[in-house]
């Protein structure tokens, strides 16, 4: 298959290493100058720029984290005026960070979702139907760009309706369907019972990204769409869906390295596992001017693999991203990860992707609260549902993780609305020994 | 390929350079730009085994070449074209680039001579002249003129347009883009940054000795910082303000 930028992608290995070495010390001495920030993380390290002499000594930069960046926003780490930002965007989550682009970023940001829609093997003859929103799924511009760079035609979502988008999909004969798992799955469950079949339609390719994919759920869509998924990695749409694409050998995916360096550490210790162990991801931008993030820590955990691909990219390869390591859940002896609810929800009737886990300690033992945004649908029968839905819920959960959750119906919208996200897990257990590393994202200060 | 990895180096005890890493693919024209004291000719200077890197490694084709005496490094094919032209100014056109022919047999220096007065037609119309009677232009193509008569596969350019007129400027940078044409790869350090962006397809942007931007030529004039410091008065959007009277 074809590669959109092959002098790149099929760079031979020095070379590709001069280039990032060249990079990578010219972006720490930028930041070093630039933002204050930075410059406290490396001198209280006792790290200076000059310090980096090759790739081998990237373990010995400050990392950085969300905590981090929170601490300085809105601007604290932006690494040129605000005057010369073109676009802002806001990650989600309770404390939203805001994220800058200049025009040289963007322009990056575009040809890298050219280069991943290429390797997913969208060609110019595609018509393309990105259901994705736009207000929360920051990639969603750039893979519009990306696809319309290629030449192919693009359908963006129009309505938030899954059997419209289906219609839409079915009426334009779109090709490739780029969406989030837990959207597909939703679309999925709408159809049921209708007279509309995904794998019937004319889809081509399923491009899948913005969110973990256990593996379970996966097989399950492949198995459903009679497709199997490329998988683009773009770290929560900080960096743009361009990181990293799987290519047609479905065998990882393939980490844009001129621009983003990778690195795999232990979630707890922070120090570098050995080659292909799996461990939390660690992202250095090369090229980014707005928002450069140095060892920034991900969360997602994967490994790295650098063995050649026979599809002719000599990047490394990241496996798949299944979990997160901050929002691993312990309860009880039990342990499980948000995506595990999302997977049991996806089968239950009436609920959404969405929905909130509190951990609380009780006298005897931990106590695990459920709370699942309800469709609207689910307000056409009678109240008696409610009461089976939740037990539904209940032990489906219970099913799954080994723990009975205790189950709050919450009505639609509640954490699907526009104005940011409320925390995934809210963990209000008084903070002891747990064997994990920082897990801004668990914890509840409040 | 020419490649430098963390070169530290300096004369007189004083470090110019602060851990340099660049490369320079074959047939290209990269310039590095900066302002007056950053580190430029240094660079130079050290490719061209005038100084000695105090660390790191400079390579041609994956061959170490910071520990060879210039002569050697003349003779692999990398040649300088030193800032301020230094030519031999009481001697003719003709014995200035005969000198620039030393490493090479004496069979093939006619031939030399020939290519660079195709490629500069001023410099045959004079070449009985004294070199210290050309212009500041034909001075320039004549110190480019000798580094090309030792038929080097790289050039080390320092300012080439120091002190000349924009039409022969452009004249001289005309005739870079031919030799690039012809497989010479060009390492390019000027100060005239807009310029050089236009030539090269990749720069480097150096300050106090450390490289801080990387990129192509494109991305470069696209920079706000390397407008700032670098493209000067003019260079902004259309709907900025213009600078205050007499500020800069």
């Amino acid at each position: 298959m074809a590669l959109y930028r092959p002098e790149w992608e099929a760079m031979a290995p020095e070379e590709r290493e001069q280039i990032a070495v060249e990079r990578v010390q010219a972006i720490l001495h930028r930041v070093y100058r630039e933002v204050p920030a930075y410059r406290e993380r490396f001198d209280a390290a006792r790290f200076a720029p000059e310090d980096l002499k090759g790739l081998e000594d990237l373990p010995r930069v400050p990392m950085t984290d969300r905590a981090a960046l929170v601490e300085k926003r809105p601007y604290g780490f932006f690494t040129v005026p605000l005057r010369e930002v073109v676009r802002l965007r806001a990650a989600p989550g309770e404390e939203a960070l805001v994220f800058g682009f200049t025009r040289n970023d963007l322009e990056r940001v575009r040809d890298l979702s050219a280069r991943v829609l290429v390797a997913a093997g969208v060609t110019a003859d595609d018509v393309v139907h990105i259901d994705l929103d736009y207000g929360l799924v920051n990639g969603a511009f750039a893979l519009q760009d990306g696809a319309e760079r290629i030449g192919a035609a693009v359908i963006p979502r129009s309505t938030f309706d899954p059997m419209l988008e289906c219609r839409v999909m079915e009426a334009y004969r779109a090709t490739v369907l780029l969406t989030t798992p837990s959207r597909l799955l939703h679309i999925l469950n709408a159809l049921r019972g209708s007279a509309i079949d995904l794998k019937d339609l004319t889809l081509r390719r399923l491009i899948l990204g913005a969110e973990p994919c256990p593996e379970g759920l996966r097989r399950e869509i492949a198995d459903r769409l009679h497709l199997e998924p490329f998988e683009v990695y773009g770290l929560g749409g900080i960096l743009g869906p361009g990181v990293a694409v799987e290519c047609a050998e479905h065998a990882g995916l393939h980490v844009n390295e001129d621009h983003f360096l990778v690195e795999v550490v232990d979630p707890a210790s922070g120090a570098p596992v050995l080659a292909g162990v799996e461990g939390e991801l660690v992202v250095t931008t090369l090229t980014r001017e707005a928002f450069p993030l140095i060892r920034y820590r991900t969360g997602d955990i994967t490994r790295i693999d650098r063995t050649p691909c026979p599809c002719g990219r000599t990047s490394a390869r990241i496996a798949r991203v299944a979990r997160r390591a901050d929002d691993q859940i312990i309860i009880e002896g039990f342990s499980f990860f948000p995506a595990e609810i999302r997977e049991v929800l996806a089968r239950v009737e009436c609920t959404t992707p969405h929905f909130q886990l509190i951990v609380r300690r009780r006298a005897l033992h931990d106590e695990l609260e459920l709370r699942v945004e309800v469709t609207e649908d689910l307000f056409r029968d009678e109240v008696r549902r409610l009461e089976d839905l939740r037990r539904a819920i209940e032990d489906a959960v219970a099913r799954r993780i080994g723990v009975s959750p205790v189950v709050r119906l919450v009505e639609p919208k509640r954490f699907s609305g526009i104005a940011g996200r409320p925390p995934l897990v809210v963990d209000l257990r008084a903070r002891g020994p747990a064997a994990r590393g920082s897990a801004p994202r668990s914890d509840n200060s409040t | 390929m020419l490649t430098l990895r963390n070169v530290f180096a300096g004369r007189g005890g004083l470090r110019a350079l602060h851990g340099v890493s660049l490369h320079v693919r074959d047939g290209t024209i990269v310039t590095l730009i900066g302002s007056n004291g950053a580190g430029k000719t240094t660079l130079l200077e050290t490719i061209a085994g005038l100084l000695r890197p105090e660390d790191g490694w400079i390579r041609l084709d994956g061959t170490d070449i910071h520990g060879d005496e210039p002569e050697a490094i003349v003779r692999r094919g990398i040649a300088l074209v030193p800032e301020g032209r230094q030519l031999f100014t009481p001697l003719s056109v003709r014995d200035n680039l005969l000198l620039g022919a030393y490493p090479r047999p004496r069979r093939e220096v006619a031939g030399a001579m020939d290519e660079v007065f195709r490629l500069f037609p001023a410099l045959a119309e004079r070449k009985e002249q004294l070199a210290g009677t050309l212009s500041g232009g034909e001075q320039q193509m004549l110190a480019i003129g000798r580094a090309l008569m030792a038929r080097p596969r790289i050039l080390l350019l320092d300012e080439p347009s120091m002190g000349l007129a924009p039409r022969l400027t452009a004249e001289i940078f005309h005739s870079l883009r031919a030799l690039a044409g012809r497989g010479v790869t060009i390492l390019l350090v000027e100060q005239n940054a807009r310029l050089a962006l236009e030539v090269a397809e990749r720069g480097y942007v150096l300050e106090t000795g450390r490289i801080v931007v990387e990129g192509t030529s494109e991305e470069l004039l696209r920079d706000h910082g390397v407008k700032r410091a670098y493209l000067g008065r003019g260079a902004g959007e259309p709907w900025d303000a213009p600078p205050p009277e007499g500020g800069g």
